[in-house]
């Protein structure tokens, strides 16, 4: 065996255990991230952002679905057109709205005690 | 047991030889696999950074949000559905938020109201204290570094020209990616802005466990039979938002896995048979192996060993270059094909997370379609004549 064959051949191996010790390194550091910060500014706030976009440019809906849940870009200027807002692009996360059930077969269920019109009054 | 152990380090010494030898070839190779591999690791690191992020931003978020339905849409709700929340079984703390867009110089910046009293001391800031009177703001350090303010210093903004502010302090910049670009302001500053006054973009509410369901199904209820002329009420609880966090990260990341497999596969393989890179060299090179006596196994077993070495080369490089990219340089010049509007170079720490299975199928993908690019053309050659090989 020559003497390259043999540096290569090291040289993997010290490549492999570095990649695996960084990812290693990046694992313990995250868990032990001081996310004090982060956990006060967002209990502070209620909770603010939650897509890979810093600000809510075009729609709220890939900034934080909770403020805006509606693509309203969609909207206009041709309803139910394509998305006009081109952050929709963003590679890492797409937020759409959740359908919920609407519908309820008449005649609707009987509302809650005390909320009728005029009872406890 | 030992000579079989022999013949297979034997090989693998060989197939290191003539990596080495033909250093060209195995540079383009490995060069065209990092390429390739490096947009897909950096994707990834992005993604489960702002995930982890997010997720943050979930947890310690409201346990219920009420808006109105304005149209289908969500809409400013009146402050005077706070005292019915406050009173409800299971509820622990309700207050009402303002969230609103404006430009910044020419940044758009997020403003956030909330009530003077939910003010966390605890925020570590990079300049300046927190708000106490009326007009002051605490700004992003990126936005900061816009139009170069500093603390104490006042500014107007269009939409409202009367109402004047006054910087208290500035933001660390690695506190969340949303933080970077965000004026945070009392409730009555922020109504008084947007010219609100009495309404708010929603009411959080945060309900003791196991209550936020039934309560966001109480406060539907309520609405649907509620005798007023106001729009219904939306209400999204925390497993709603929980589902919008699942999906938004989760589809598009899978979406972009599965096309970037695509992608890789067709890549190398194309790359191989079109370029026909060193394929005459090689043609040769096992047409005397054959006539040496080498079997056909033999030379696959030698060809599989010199991809593996390949992809063992080219994975561990492409996720350490990542890595360097993301934490030493921010990502800079990537970053802003996976975080949107962020620009050449990211005001605020790119936030990145390499993770074991990312990192294990970058492996994977590196030595699979390696081989399935190498191995076909090799047994085709080793299974003819070895006089038609070397001629």
């Amino acid at each position: 065996m020559g003497r390259k064959i043999r540096f290569y051949l090291f040289f993997l191996i010290v490549l492999v255990a570095l990649t695996v010790s960084m990812i290693a390194w990046d694992q313990y550091t995250w868990k032990n991230l001081r996310s004090d910060q982060m956990v006060a500014f967002q209990t502070m706030v209620g909770g603010v952002g939650m897509g890979a976009i810093s600000t809510p440019i075009w729609n709220f809906i890939n900034f934080d679905p909770r403020i805006q849940p509606i693509d309203d870009s969609t909207l206009w200027p041709i309803p139910g057109g394509y998305s006009y807002g081109p952050d929709r692009t963003a590679t890492v996360s797409y937020f759409e709205e959740i359908p919920t059930n609407q519908f309820s077969p008449s005649p609707p269920p009987s509302p809650p005690r005390g909320e009728e019109k005029g009872e406890g009054k | 047991m030992k000579d079989i152990m022999n013949r297979h380090l034997n090989l693998l010494f060989t197939a290191a030889g003539n990596l080495i030898r033909n250093r060209g070839r195995s540079l383009v190779v490995v060069l065209c696999l990092i390429a390739v591999l490096f947009p897909f690791i950096s994707a990834i690191a992005i993604s489960e950074g702002i995930k982890f992020q997010s997720l943050i931003s979930v947890e310690e978020g409201a346990d219920i949000y009420v808006t109105l339905d304005h149209y289908g849409s969500n809409a400013p709700i009146s402050l005077q559905h706070l005292e019915r929340f406050q009173k409800m079984e299971g509820v622990v703390k309700v207050f009402p938020r303002v969230i609103g867009r404006t430009y910044f110089a020419d940044r758009l910046a997020t403003i956030v109201g909330i009530p003077a009293e939910e003010i966390s001391r605890s925020i570590r800031l990079v300049q300046g204290k927190m708000f106490r009177e009326k007009g002051e703001v605490m700004i992003g350090k990126a936005l900061a570094k816009v139009v170069h303010l500093q603390t104490g210093v006042g500014f107007t903004l269009s939409p409202n020209p009367s109402k004047v502010f006054r910087v208290s302090g500035m933001f660390d910049s690695d506190m969340t990616i949303w933080s970077s670009n965000l004026i945070l302001m009392t409730f009555e500053d922020a109504s008084e802005f947007f010219q609100m006054r009495g309404m708010a973009t929603d009411i959080l509410i945060y309900t003791r466990p196991g209550h936020a369901q039934r309560l966001a199904r109480e406060i539907m209820g309520a609405s649907s039979y509620r005798d007023s002329s106001e729009p219904p009420l939306r209400v999204q609880d925390k497993s709603l938002v929980k589902r919008y966090f699942q999906r938004g990260f989760n589809y598009k990341a899978g979406v972009f896995t599965a096309l970037f497999t695509v992608a890789f596969a067709l890549a190398i393989p194309a790359l191989l048979v079109i370029s026909g890179f060193g394929q005459a060299e090689r043609k040769k090179e096992i047409g005397v192996l054959k006539a040496t006596g080498w079997q056909t196994q033999e030379v696959m077993e030698m060809v599989a060993l010199e991809n593996l070495i390949i992809g063992f080369t080219s994975a561990p490089l492409a996720i350490l270059s990542a890595m360097v990219w993301m934490k030493w340089l921010n990502g800079a010049f990537i970053a802003q094909f996976f975080i949107a509007e962020i620009g050449l170079m990211a005001s605020f720490p790119v936030p990145s997370r390499f993770l074991p299975l990312p990192s294990f199928f970058a492996f994977l993908f590196a030595i699979v379609l390696t081989m399935i690019g190498g191995l076909y053309p090799t047994w085709k050659t080793a299974t003819v004549p070895p006089a038609e090989a070397m001629r």
